[in-house]
């Protein structure tokens, strides 16, 4: 199988159908699917990306099963960390600023930008259309493109960072090469951007929520009074988003209030997984969390403890959330609903879950 | 009659009383040796240690412990592991483990040990601490719980916590030379300490304990291998029957045997006298021994009887007898302890035991049973039924002379087609013979056997099992603070992991991607090498050296790969696969040795096997071929006696084969042993044709004389001594099992090969002798 896997490889690149860089092509492994799996987007090809530069990709559009899903040729060897694919596109990002785009919804890829001496990883990846997208990454990475993710400028968003960070650097802004190091350093790291319909949300580092109107060209922080990181933001049905992160924090973003939702798990949440009916929320150590839409905005008023971690075992979790019976125990971090089946990118590979009404 | 034949015999004759109380004292001397002899077993004598691989096993031997591992697995049979009775169980095998001398004590690890630590990620850093924290107290469920919930978090479940929470895991390495006493440590003696002290005295209705290891196994072989005793005993005495019915006479069945079990005496008698210790594995060779004196025993009272049947003076007989089987008898036993020394030139120290037990064992037999037998022989009255026997010769020869008809035209030609054709099969069958282990657990011991349960239960129960293999990487001093060499490294490892039979893997470099994860807020995506050093040193230093994954100076990192099972083709796939990667990778800077672990160490020893196969063989027929040559002075009478002898260890590889009996450092000696077993045939029934022959009888003739006088003593053997080692097959050790089986065809088809082949061949190469 493997000899075979590597022959097809060869044969490619000898007929010059493999993508620019054949050196950097990643190794066709037996075992990829159980190996670290850490982005997922949907789309005319569903795509996994993961560790080593590993893409997969479900060879008959729609449908879901892991089994269904096939390795294809990468042109980058670096841990890729997320994916998003819209009509016929698809881009992937990854450590070492890595870009890497797709025109064929994912079947084969061409690196775009690389840059190994800035050892800053990207983690997240959106498009609002063909043209113009975001890639998000550590101690503000940020980069856009308009023209389809063929070229890539940087940004800097000083909108994101705390109140007390911005007097810092309206205190050193007369020297801008001093104030864009500055800037470089002190940003938190951006773990995801998603977007509802007219906005776009940013979750990271060490209590960072913001959201932007204007395609992320400025930011508003949200003022949450939590310290700890978040790593999604999902836009559920009825156009509530919901952020989640360390040790089982998750809210309810409003207009004016953040509502705290007591999820009763002290592992890190790492993902929003949403369909037209359905919520789940994913983390570390195989936790799966079931969301009731309709209950989320039931008053929580009866004293959520969602600070006091210690104190765990006397929780009482809100009636909005309910915890998913799973053998998993990797990290979970992302997914994607399919009919009555959860499709999962983890930390140990590829998993299926059949959803229990 | 060759005059330096005679010069001995009267000499030996002469002074028949002097003969036996030299005899006698020696023998009494020799007891008492051996009644002193020691069962002795030792993981490096099973090693080969000049082999490319053990030279690397050796060198890091030091830093990163050996290969000889003892597991243990504490179970609770009713529930989780989570209650009082079984956390102060793990704790008391812990304790007793950790006092076990030889035992290297800073590489005892379970729930108990220091080293079993947790991290956790919480806002702003690390957290963590001991598994089982310093106020852990056992009776408290809350304090159990706390446990639980570190377990968790310290992502042991597989490891040292079975899957299914029943089970946990006390993992210890043993050292070569025993602290206390300086000595070699004694293998046996461990193995009953882990016997009585952890399974004897902490196993019962609520807990299990599963133990295994290479100590442990021996220990079990040794254990088994006191039934050989039993065993012996039987085979003893059947022989002893048989021998009656042969010559009906109750002194002339004492005799050989006595003989024989002397040489048996003096063998081990002697290996204490030169230092040695009797190893579980060579347990059989007594037994060959006894056997080969038997063969030659028979021969010579089967000489006198004849002669004494004659008429001839009891005394006079005996000494025909001594003058008329010294040089075959002596050519044979000459050959055989020849052959097995040549097995010293496989540098693997048990074989070379094996090489000095056995032709101490059989060169012995040339004293007790060619000289002290006759002597004995010669003080013994012979009974009339005992002649009357011996004179019932026409209906024996009737019988024989149908068996000469191998040597007549037709039927010659049709043994011959049969013997290729069969030669052919197994030639074919035998290139088909797996070096090393074909099964899962312990091959010695059968499936049902304890220990192989033990195997089978942790190695469900657990992903870890003694069977792994470490890939040592050598690189330059700090090269883990290096990028380049991490990254190599975690490659080599994921590579290697996709690998059929590897099950998984684990590296320095595995283990510093997740600690950058963790660095991260425990987020996955940050799990990955950095490529700043800064960062990466942070990720490595959080590693201790004690955890076998790099030495102080971090120059030298092992990549441990653990298998599905030591089967020989899954190591052979493993083995061919990492050199092969490992060639991607190496730089003048970065080597990736091989090897060590448990599965290193047998793949040294599967490689050293293979290639001592062709030398030992060549070794022992040039042996025999030589000495053939120097005692008959004919090509022809050579080739068919080592012809047949041939076509019979190749047709007992095939039988290997067949039974799926791979060849291992116990099971190769058996080929060069069996050569030894058949040797004795084809010489005697030749001595006596190659004499006619020289007379000017034609082959069938000669045939017929020698069939008349050795015929029945060779078939007799060959029957007798299969029938004694054929209930080896009930034997408790499934390694003796196997013997039993080898044996029992290497005794029946050398005796067919000598009496069906051996003339069939005689007859084509002297073709031109029954033109006459």
């Amino acid at each position: 199988m493997k000899v075979k896997n590597i022959s097809v490889a060869a044969v490619l690149s000898l007929l010059g159908l493999a993508t620019a860089n054949a050196n950097e092509l990643s190794f066709i492994a037996p075992l990829v699917k159980e190996s670290l799996l850490l982005g997922v987007s949907e789309g005319k090809h569903n795509v996994i990306v993961g560790e080593r530069g590993h893409i997969l990709v479900n060879q008959t559009t729609g449908d879901a099963f892991a089994e269904n899903f096939r390795q294809v040729l990468s042109p980058a060897n670096v841990t890729l960390t997320d994916v998003f694919s819209l009509n016929n596109f698809a881009w992937a990002v990854g450590h070492d600023a890595t870009i890497i785009k797709s025109s064929d919804a994912g079947l084969t890829w061409t690196l775009v930008q690389s840059d190994p001496d800035l050892d800053r990883p990207l983690l997240s990846v959106y498009f609002f259309d063909e043209k113009e997208g975001i890639a998000a990454g550590a101690y503000g990475l940020f980069y856009r493109s308009t023209n389809g993710g063929d070229s890539w400028v940087q940004e800097g968003h000083p909108g994101m960072l705390s109140p007390d960070d911005n007097d810092y650097l309206d205190s050193i802004k007369d020297d801008e090469a001093f104030y864009l190091e500055e800037l470089s350093f002190i940003s938190p790291h951006l773990n995801k951007v998603s977007a509802s319909e007219n906005t776009l949300y940013v979750a990271g580092e060490a209590g960072l929520l913001a959201t932007s109107s204007d395609k992320g060209k400025s930011w508003k922080r949200i003022d949450i009074g939590y310290q700890g990181s978040f790593f999604d933001v999902g836009i559920l049905p009825n156009e509530i988003s919901l952020a989640v992160g360390l040790r089982g924090h998750m809210f309810v973003l409003a207009t004016d209030e953040q509502l705290p939702i007591e999820t009763c798990v002290t592992t890190s949440l790492n993902s929003v997984i949403t369909s037209e009916n359905k919520v789940f929320v994913a983390g570390n150590n195989g936790v799966i969390l079931s969301i009731d839409i309709q209950k989320l905005n039931e008053d929580s008023a009866n004293a959520y403890d969602t600070f006091d971690r210690a104190n765990i075992a006397n929780c009482k979790r809100h009636p909005s959330v309910s915890l998913v019976n799973t053998d998993f125990s990797d990290a979970i971090l992302g997914g994607i609903i399919s009919n009555d089946r959860l499709l999962l990118v983890t930390a140990g590979g590829l998993k299926t879950m059949v959803i229990e009404e | 009659m060759n005059p330096f034949v005679k010069k001995i015999e009267n000499m030996v004759f002469e002074n028949r009383m002097a003969v036996v109380i030299v005899f006698l004292i020696a023998t009494v001397f020799l007891a008492y040796q051996a009644s002193l002899l020691k069962l002795d077993a030792g993981f490096t004598k099973n090693i080969p240690l000049n082999h490319e691989f053990m030279q690397t096993y050796i060198k890091h031997q030091e830093n990163f412990g050996g290969a000889n591992n003892i597991l243990v697995s504490v179970c609770d049979k009713n529930q989780t592991i989570y209650n009082q009775n079984f956390f102060d169980t793990l704790k008391n095998v812990h304790d007793q483990l950790f006092f076990i001398e030889g035992v290297n004590r800073s590489l005892v690890v379970s729930l108990f040990a220091p080293s079993t630590r947790f991290t956790e990620i919480v806002e702003g850093g690390f957290s963590g601490g001991p598994v089982i924290p310093a106020d852990f107290n056992s009776s408290d469920p809350e304090s159990l719980q706390i446990v639980r919930k570190n377990i968790d978090k310290a992502g042991i479940v597989g490891r040292q916590v079975s899957n299914d929470s029943r089970c946990a895991m006390v993992t210890a390495q043993l050292l070569d030379i025993s602290p206390e006493t300086g000595e070699p440590l004694d293998t046996l003696q461990i193995a009953s300490k882990l016997e009585d002290q952890l399974r004897g005295q902490y196993e019962n209705e609520q807990t299990s304990v599963h133990i295994i290891g290479f100590a442990k196994m021996i220990g079990d072989v040794a254990d088994g291998a006191k039934d050989v005793l039993m065993f012996f005993a039987i085979a003893i005495a059947i022989t002893a029957i048989m021998v009656y019915f042969f010559c009906k006479s109750l002194v002339l069945t004492f005799l050989p045997l006595a003989c024989s079990i002397v040489a048996v005496v003096w063998q081990l008698g002697l290996l204490t006298v030169f230092g040695f210790g009797m190893d579980p594995m060579s347990i059989l060779v007594p037994f060959l021994v006894f056997a080969i004196g038997v063969s030659h025993g028979v021969q010579m009272i089967n000489a006198m009887g004849k002669k004494a049947a004659k008429g001839i003076s009891v005394k006079d007989s005996a000494r025909h007898a001594f003058s008329s089987l010294l040089i075959p008898g002596g050519v044979a036993l000459l050959s055989d302890t020849i052959g097995f020394m040549t097995l010293l030139v496989i540098d693997i120290g048990i074989i070379k035991e094996l090489a000095i037990t056995a032709s101490m064992g059989v060169a012995v037999i040339i004293l007790t049973n060619l000289l002290l037998l006759p002597v004995l022989m010669s003080y013994v009255k012979l009974s009339d039924s005992h002649k009357e026997k011996y004179a019932k010769e026409p209906k024996e020869s009737k019988f024989w002379l149908m068996v000469s008809n191998c040597a007549s035209p037709k039927i010659a030609i049709g043994i011959v087609v049969v013997t290729g054709a069969l030669f052919a099969w197994g030639s074919y069958q035998a290139q088909y013979l797996k070096i090393g282990d074909l099964h899962a657990g312990a091959p010695s011991l059968h499936e049902d056997s304890r220990y192989n349960q033990d195997t089978f239960l942790i190695t469900d129960k657990f992903e870890i099992t003694v069977d792994y293999i470490s890939v040592i990487v050598e690189a330059t001093p700090e090269a883990c603070t290096r990028f380049e060499v991490m990254s190599a490294i975690d490659e080599f490892q994921w590579k290697m992991e996709n690998i059929p039979g590897v099950q998984s893997g684990i590296s320095l470099s595995s283990v510093a991607k997740k600690v950058n994860a963790g660095y991260n807020e425990g987020n996955p995506k940050w799990q990955a090498l950095p490529r700043n050093q800064s960062t990466m040193v942070q990720a490595v230093s959080q590693v201790p050296s004690s955890s076998g994954l790099l030495n102080s100076d971090c120059s030298v990192m092992p990549v441990i790969l653990f298998m599905e099972d030591h089967k020989a083709e899954t190591i052979d796939t493993v083995v061919k696969a990492i050199k092969e990667i490992s060639q991607e990778y190496e730089t003048d800077e970065l080597t990736f040795k091989l090897a060590s672990g448990p599965v290193g160490v047998m793949a040294a020893t599967n490689e050293a096997v293979e290639a001592s196969q062709d030398p030992m063989l060549y070794y022992v027929f040039g042996a025999v071929i030589i000495l053939c040559l120097i005692s008959f002075r004919s090509i022809r009478a050579t080739l068919s006696v080592v012809i047949p002898l041939y076509v019979v260890s190749v047709l007992a590889q095939a039988l290997m084969t067949f039974l799926e009996i791979g060849l291992t450092v116990s099971t190769l000696p058996v080929i060069a042993l069996g050569v030894g077993i058949g040797v004795d045939y084809g010489i005697y029934i030749l001595s006596t044709m190659s004499q006619r022959l020289k007379a000017g009888d034609d082959v069938q003739t000669a045939y017929l004389e020698a069939l008349k006088e050795r015929g029945s003593a060779v078939l007799f053997t060959g029957i007798t001594l299969a029938i004694g080692v054929s209930t080896w097959v009930f034997s408790s050790l499934k390694f003796q099992m196997d013997m039993g089986i080898l044996l029992t065809f290497m005794f029946l088809v050398n005796m067919l090969g000598a009496i069906i082949v051996l003339p069939a061949i005689a007859f084509l190469l002297w073709f031109n002798s029954h033109k006459k």
